[in-house]
């Protein structure tokens, strides 16, 4: 049950959510993200709740703490240890739920600030005693992005989450006000959506009718054109009468460009307009653009 | 080409039960925790209680003219306060968004109680407009009927108007019985058949209800259900004497035993086919207490006391003697008769 209330004319927060890993949500949050900061140039705000920070990693490149072996946040490009009030230089995501408010990084990229995870922190959010739970963790995301200084800040959230459905998931759908499931196109995978869709049902059935959460749609990643399985599978879930129209009729084929993006610390619309995993994941971004600001 | 692989239907109907549950539901657990400050009782609505929130938390004061009633009110609330302390309010108030704030469906109690435990705010089910005037008193009278601490006689009250109320807004010729009560006030069948009965039950029970002599539904729907008249009126009889629960259901047991008898001996009477009958078969029994009985109620009648000693020396331990005895009875009442 959430604590207060709902602040209805939220900027949008898209999250990219499915409680199994390696399906595209790091991938995904960051090519919207870019999309939105580089096509659309819109003040966008990322936000890492994954304790696995790998949203992270991708803008700042891993950092590990050498004494408690955790990975955490980069050091605050304007932090001045001369003149930091006691601030150690760090700030993640992980801060909303100890009373203390994050400061977004900026990026290589105009207009993309990032909030980095802090996989030590965020464990502790994660552990917070049930009963406070509520009170302590599912709310807080929702309402720092609420606050009238972050809101003024940016046009748009976009949320990477954990591949679970604990409590930082929670708090990520409870300040969603859209969702895309990735979803690769496999047995396991589409048999671990039917968890995921019941999340969304809580949080869908919970919500007043002027703050929905929209289920933009699943998104078919990692396809693979020529297999077989993919094709067939990917046919009947697009004709099923009930959830059919869930399934966006854009798709990511597995091509080799995205994971080079990682390594290298490129975004995939720097490639040429010619490069058909560009053209694919514009395709994809536009789709989703549509659907919030139509 | 030919499809080759296709979904599991088990994976697919899970995904489209999901999908299709959102689709009908989107809204509809809206439940939040709600600062008690932002609810207001609708003043639209009848309340059921007399005690204002300005009255709590001292509790009423003796100068007010409803001293009395919201003094009882407040000693109810505290009871309510208490185990809201203990266990936090179990089941949610509804409201509606007003304004800025939010207007009271049901809940008055539990808002007042928890103010007394001392609580900020009480866990809601929050609707985005006002239900229509029906529905909010529909939801407040079933919530109503559903308390354990009401009188029977308020019970019955609050269950008469669901009834009246639905049958004025929604279906006037619908049949008022045992399942349609169910889903309408969410309480047992087993409970729903009492409540129907005493609802239907003859004035001098409805009367002994509102007067407070009755206040048990199992007792009053014991009563009510009684075959005849005499058979009601001995049951209430008891029941006003004090008898408990278990005594009321026995001695209606007793009855519906004898109601059971008088059919088969009907039963009996229908003209068999076949060679009729030229002599009475007395039948058996493996009851002995039956034979001396019969033998205690005929030797006491005057036309046969002289026989009575003599069936006072025979002891009726054993069926050959019961048997004697009464093949005795009835050859001695055949000479008196025949005589």
């Amino acid at each position: 049950m959430s604590k207060g209330v709902y602040f209805m004319k939220t900027k949008p927060v898209l999250g990219f959510a499915n409680q199994k890993g390696g399906v595209g949500k790091t991938t995904w949050s960051k090519i919207f993200s870019e999309y939105m900061a580089i096509i659309q140039q819109k003040e966008t705000l990322g936000i890492d709740i994954d304790s696995q920070t790998s949203f992270t990693a991708r803008f700042f490149g891993i950092n590990k703490n050498p004494v408690t072996d955790y990975k955490e946040p980069p050091l605050h490009p304007y932090y001045d240890p001369n003149n930091a009030d006691g601030w150690d230089g760090r700030s993640s995501i992980a801060d909303i739920f100890f009373g203390k408010m994050p400061k977004p990084y900026p990026t290589k990229i105009e207009h993309l600030d990032i909030i980095p995870s802090d996989e030590g922190n965020l464990f502790k959010a994660e552990n917070i005693k049930r009963q406070e739970m509520a009170d302590k963790v599912y709310g807080q995301l929702h309402s720092f992005i609420n606050i009238q200084d972050v809101q003024d800040s940016y046009d748009i959230f976009v949320i990477d989450t954990p591949p679970a459905k604990g409590p930082l998931t929670i708090s990520a759908f409870k300040a969603m006000t859209h969702l895309v499931i990735p979803l690769e196109i496999e047995l396991q995978a589409i048999e671990g959506l039917a968890g995921l869709l019941q999340l969304w049902k809580q949080e869908a059935m919970s919500r007043p009718a002027d703050f929905p959460l929209n289920l933009i749609g699943i998104l078919p990643n990692k396809v693979h054109s020529r297999r077989g399985s993919d094709k067939d599978l990917l046919s009947d879930l697009r004709s099923d009468p009930s959830y059919g129209s869930y399934i966006m009729p854009v798709q990511m084929v597995d091509r080799m460009e995205l994971p080079l993006c990682d390594l290298e610390q490129k975004s995939i619309f720097q490639y040429a307009d010619s490069n058909p995993a560009k053209q694919e994941a514009l395709s994809v971004c536009d789709y989703i653009y549509q659907r919030i600001f139509q | 080409m030919k499809k080759k692989y296709s979904l599991p239907v088990g994976i697919s109907t899970e995904i489209s039960s999901t999908v299709d549950l959102v689709k009908n539901n989107m809204g509809t657990l809206n439940y939040k925790i709600i600062p008690l400050d932002a609810i207001e009782f609708d003043p639209n609505n009848p309340r059921n209680l007399m005690i204002l929130r300005s009255d709590l938390p001292q509790g009423p004061s003796e100068s007010d003219p409803f001293y009395e009633k919201k003094l009882l009110e407040f000693e109810s609330l505290k009871q309510t306060a208490e185990t809201i302390k203990k266990y936090g309010v179990r089941n949610a108030v509804e409201i509606y968004k007003f304004g800025n704030s939010y207007r009271l469906i049901h809940g008055e109690r539990r808002c007042l109680s928890s103010i007394l435990a001392g609580k900020k705010d009480i866990p809601a089910k929050v609707l985005d407009e006002k239900p229509n005037d029906f529905d909010i008193r529909l939801l407040q009278l079933i919530e109503n009927v559903q308390r354990e601490d009401l009188s029977l006689i308020d019970t019955l009250n609050n269950i008469r108007q669901v009834i009246k109320e639905y049958k004025l807004h929604v279906n006037d010729a619908v049949e008022v019985d045992a399942s349609f009560l169910e889903g309408l006030i969410n309480r047992s069948k087993t409970q729903c058949l009492n409540f129907l009965a005493v609802l239907n039950a003859s004035n001098d029970i409805q009367d002994k209800i509102a007067s407070g002599e009755i206040k048990s539904i199992e007792k009053a729907a014991i009563i009510a259900k009684a075959k005849t008249s005499s058979q009601r009126e001995n049951l209430l009889r008891s029941c006003l004497d004090g008898a408990s629960l278990s005594q009321l259901k026995q001695e209606s047991l007793q009855q519906k035993r004898l109601n059971g008898i008088s059919p088969s001996l009907v039963t009996n009477l229908k003209k068999r086919p076949g060679k009729q009958a030229s002599k009475i078969n007395l039948s058996s029994t493996i009851n002995k207490s039956v034979i001396t009985k019969l033998i205690h109620l005929v030797s006491n009648d005057p036309l046969y006391i002289t026989f009575k000693s003599h069936f006072e020396q025979m002891s009726f331990d054993d069926y050959s003697t019961c048997s004697t005895a009464f093949s005795s009875l009835i050859q001695l009442m055949e000479k008196v008769e025949v005589k």
